[in-house]
């Protein structure tokens, strides 16, 4: 801490260069963090757009929008949403801004190639969109066949995008598995890495290994399409419900991509804000590891009605609850970090408070869901869409906003405002909520999902939601205003705000160009705070 | 545990709020499931937010020189915490299983219905009843009836939530389903229950759609009433309400629950559930039924008639809106433009041809999507007084 601070008049890695190339072609992970934070958040208002426009439709059971602009609004809300934003939402931004820092290097393994997978996101993400709305894309963000290949909408680009973006994807797990097995500081054990190392380590994993998927999947519609091979399409002999398979042996564990980054996130916010090391901290890595491995073993839950053997789906329903466990173990050890703590009331603490409340509810509604009976009524109604929307869009979005916040001034060198951000974070976690807890409701009153209009008995509940949601697309914008005026306005931040233990805090703030300026050395694990009374210990037993 | 249950069964009775009314021998048993997870999800959930709010404003900042505990795991804790949810998620697993085998295996003596989905609807026949076609799915009271599903075109999910029953629709092979009535839910006052574009007599067009309809089962009370009156004509001592205001019906709303295309949110239908003897008349009035007989002389209704029989309306409005295809208003007599530039006047011949090959000519600005032979759907032997009531029909709908 004390080597960094004479730096202090040097330049850091914002304004060590400028111009549009010192950007766009620049090899810095931190550049390249920022730059995919910024793209990430553009898709996002776009995807959130759309969201708006289906919600908008949905305020009266009567329709405002006609039946095929409405399916072309929900289809590109949930397809950029899960493809452009949920995806490489954390990964690609706060992961790539920290990783190295967190581990003490100078950057990732293979910088080139972190460059490289940017420009293909962006390649892909400009190639999806543009394939969604001129091919007039309305099957939702599912493609099933037979639909998807037959009436005028194209699959094969639509997945062809995907496929692009996946490589990104591949591409970024690896350079992340390369770099957290080679380039840890010295003294940076296994068990001393921060958890937020260990999430990303677990997702790379999934990204590297599931993502092939969906270029198996194009190949074969290619195959069928040119060459007439009966594989998914019922009048050559093909079966539709092969698609579902190949989808969601790719789809389920990207699930996994989506929210184990935000687990990572959580376990460093909980503790730091907490002043507590944090609780089970195997127990913690370890199921990151399960959830991953487990995830792939679980895409057939999403099938138990398509016609799928019963015997498969009563084998497919037992192992989905087996990621029940490692789940509930985590949300059991983050509450119990938090006791005989020294809380901090922050705008990030509850952020964080705001994650747990909405990922456990997320994570209990998926059980009358991995239930085959209960399944059977509530699949594709709005009980599944307000409980994915929980576990994919709050869990990953509250927990994205904690890390913003929580790095801001690591990323910024600017503080924010905590009398503005508490009490938007309290507007933003209220509104979100009555967006959803009433689909929990419509759906489990046996309310379809993708319906264009709806019966009048729904209306009570879908107009709740519709206004629970402009609340909340109004509450982001106030988080936006709130960092927007941060920038401008805000404090200049010390070099570690938060007291905290990882490494990013050990340089200057905001960083200079390569990080540090020797090699930083592991000491300490990053939960062991000066503040823990280690006299009271309490043994591990 | 037993405690559980005990909630269980307690709130079972006022479920309203949460699940729609339980009309299937099935339903019972899912909605026991369905609060035994909801009270166990409940309880963690107090439990757990409990624990985080009570710890959130019980140790609040108290400066930066408190202490706080060392505490980095705890052993026991993480196995029960581990361990005992585990057990109760097992619970959940087998009474999800055991309810599943029970929804999947019908039983032997089964009356067999066969459900045809289509872009944009549904439609029933009776294979041992004789092999009539329904636009509802009119089912006995208390006799088990199995679904045996198929699609024409692509996938679809058939779903009534007072039964508790889904099952998605394939094109390549059949899907079952079953069920049991466990009695007749006649629908509150302001119930509806709706179909699409169902154009028969009974139906009303809803106050906030223009193109769904409900109604709440009229024209099977009619046709069970005029067999009553003929049957008691041969036999006066037959026990049947010749009153269509006395003939109970249960009504229960279908959904299509798998994304297929435009209208997708209104593929809907209705189950009409009847007293075994009136189903018992209602189906010998389907084997009588004649059209031509039966809508003598109103060549509107015998049009409608085979218009909603070979499922024109799901595409062809009447009252000026463009669907999938274009509208039949104003339509005789009118100049059509094709995709292809060509032109024509809409006169008798066109019209015939566009229904046996409607992919010759295919107004600009429409999707070629109308399926080729559809006046095949009209019945064996009725496909010239089909077209021709058709014809007659479009010619009213100035």
């Amino acid at each position: 801490m004390s080597a960094e601070t004479t730096h202090h008049d040097e330049s850091n890695y914002l304004n060590a260069s400028s111009g549009f190339m010192s950007w766009f072609w620049t090899i810095d992970h931190k550049r390249l963090g920022i730059m995919y934070l910024a793209t990430i958040l553009t898709f996002f208002l776009i995807g959130g757009s759309f969201a708006m426009l289906v919600r908008y439709e949905l305020l009266d059971a009567a329709p405002t929008l006609s039946a095929q602009n409405y399916n072309k609004a929900f289809t590109l809300h949930g397809a950029i949403m899960v493809f452009l934003v949920l995806v490489p939402a954390i990964p690609a931004s706060l992961g790539n801004f920290l990783i190295p820092l967190m581990l003490g290097a100078k950057d990732v393994a293979f910088p080139k190639l972190n460059r490289l997978s940017y420009h293909i996101y962006l390649l892909g993400s400009i190639f999806f969109v543009t394939t969604l709305v001129l091919g007039g894309v309305d099957t939702g963000w599912t493609f099933y066949t037979p639909y998807s290949a037959k009436y005028g909408t194209n699959v094969i680009t639509a997945l062809a995008g995907a496929f692009i973006l996946g490589f990104s994807s591949i591409l970024t797990g690896l350079n992340f598995i390369v770099t957290i097995h080679k380039m840890r500081a010295p003294g940076m054990t296994w068990t001393k890495m921060p958890l937020f190392l260990w999430a990303m380590y677990a997702t790379s994993l999934i990204q590297v290994l599931a993502t092939p998927v969906i270029a198996v999947t194009l190949v074969l519609l290619m195959v069928e399409k040119f060459l007439g091979i009966g594989i998914f399409d019922p009048a050559l002999g093909g079966d539709p419900v092969l698609f579902q398979h190949f989808f969601w042996f790719y789809s389920h564990p990207v699930v996994y991509v989506m929210i184990l980054p935000a687990f990572g996130v959580i376990s460093e916010t909980v503790t730091i804000h907490s002043r507590k090391h944090i609780f089970g901290y195997t127990a913690i890595a370890g199921s990151s590891v399960a959830i991953a491995a487990v995830g792939f073993l679980v895409w057939g839950h999403h099938m138990f009605l398509s016609g799928q053997s019963e015997a498969m789906g009563a084998i497919f329903s037992f192992i989905t609850f087996g990621v029940a466990v490692p789940t509930a173990i985590k949300v059991c050890s983050w509450i119990a970090t938090l006791y005989k703590g020294n809380i901090r009331w922050n705008t990030v603490m509850m952020y964080t408070l705001g994650f747990l409340w909405i990922f456990t509810i997320g994570g209990l509604t998926g059980l009358p869901l991995a239930t085959l009976s209960t399944d059977v009524h509530l699949h594709d109604t709005y009980f599944v869409v307000a409980h994915f929307h929980y576990t994919m869009m709050g869990g990953v979005l509250f927990a994205l906003i904690t890390g913003i916040y929580h790095w801001w001034p690591k990323m910024t060198g600017k503080m924010f405002s905590e009398k503005a951000g508490i009490p938007i974070s309290i507007f933003a976690f209220v509104a979100y909520n009555l967006t959803f807890i009433p689909q929990f409701i419509a759906g489990h009153r046996g309310m379809p999902r993708r319906y264009h209009e709806y019966l009048p008995q729904f209306e009570e509940m879908m107009r709740l939601s519709s206004i629970g949601s402009f609340l909340f697309g109004l509450s982001l914008f106030l988080v936006l205003f709130n960092l927007i005026h941060s920038l401008m306005k805000g404090e200049k931040a010390s070099q570690n705000p938060w007291d905290g233990l990882s490494l990013e805090w050990e340089t200057a703030t905001p960083p200079i160009e390569h990080n540090f300026h020797g090699q930083p050395i592991c000491t300490v694990g990053p939960y062991e705070f000066p503040d823990i009374n280690v006299k009271e210990r309490v043994a591990a037993k | 545990m037993s405690v559980l249950f005990w909630i269980t069964t307690a709130s079972a009775q006022e479920s309203a709020f949460y699940l729609p009314k339980a009309a299937s021998t099935l339903a019972a048993d899912v909605d026991s499931t369905f609060s035994f997870i909801y009270w166990c999800c409940a309880i963690f959930f107090v439990a757990l937010m409990g624990a985080m709010f009570w710890f959130v404003v019980a140790y609040k900042d108290k400066g930066s020189d408190h202490k706080t505990l060392d505490l980095k795991g705890h052993h026991t804790l993480e196995l029960v915490w581990s361990i005992f949810p585990s057990f109760l998620l097992i619970a959940m697993f087998v009474m999800g299983f055991q309810g599943y085998v029970r929804s999947t295996i019908s039983p032997v003596d089964a009356m067999q219905v066969n459900v045809v989905g289509k872009r944009w609807d549904w439609n029933f026949t009776y294979p041992t009843l004789g092999g009539f076609e329904s636009r509802d799915l009119v089912v006995p009271n208390t006799e088990a009836v199995r679904l045996q599903m198929v699609s024409v075109d692509v996938l679809h999910s058939f779903y009534i939530p007072d039964f508790r029953i889904k099952k998605d629709v394939l094109p390549n092979r059949y899907t079952t389903q079953w069920f049991e009535t466990t009695g007749l839910f006649e629908p509150a006052e302001d119930e509806k229950f709706y179909s699409y574009k169902f154009t028969f007599s009974d139906a009303i067009q809803s106050e906030g759609s223009e193109q769904l309809f409900h109604s709440r089962g009229a024209d099977v009370k009619n046709s069970i009433a005029d067999q009553c009156k003929k049957d008691k004509a041969d036999n006066p001592s037959l026990e049947c309400s010749d009153n269509p205001d006395n003939i109970k019906v249960g009504l229960h709303q279908i959904f299509c629950t798998e994304y297929c295309g435009d209208s997708h949110s209104r593929m809907l239908a209705k189950v009409i559930v009847l007293e075994p003897s009136d189903f018992n008349l209602w189906v010998k009035a389907q084997n009588n039924f004649d059209a031509e007989s039966a809508f003598a002389g109103d060549v509107t209704k015998l049009g409608e008639y085979y218009s909603s029989k070979g499922g024109c309306a799901a595409c062809h409005s009447i009252d000026g809106t463009a669907g999938t295809g274009p509208t039949w208003k104003g339509l005789y007599g009118a100049d059509r433009q094709f995709a292809d530039g060509s032109s024509a006047v809409a006169d008798d011949n066109y019209i015939r041809n566009s229904v046996i090959e409607p992919k010759k000519q295919v107004v600009a600005g429409y999707p070629p999507n109308m399926p080729m032979g559809l006046h095949k759907t009209f019945g064996k032997g009725k496909e010239e007084a089909g077209l021709s009531a058709i014809i007659e029909y479009i010619k009213t709908l100035k």
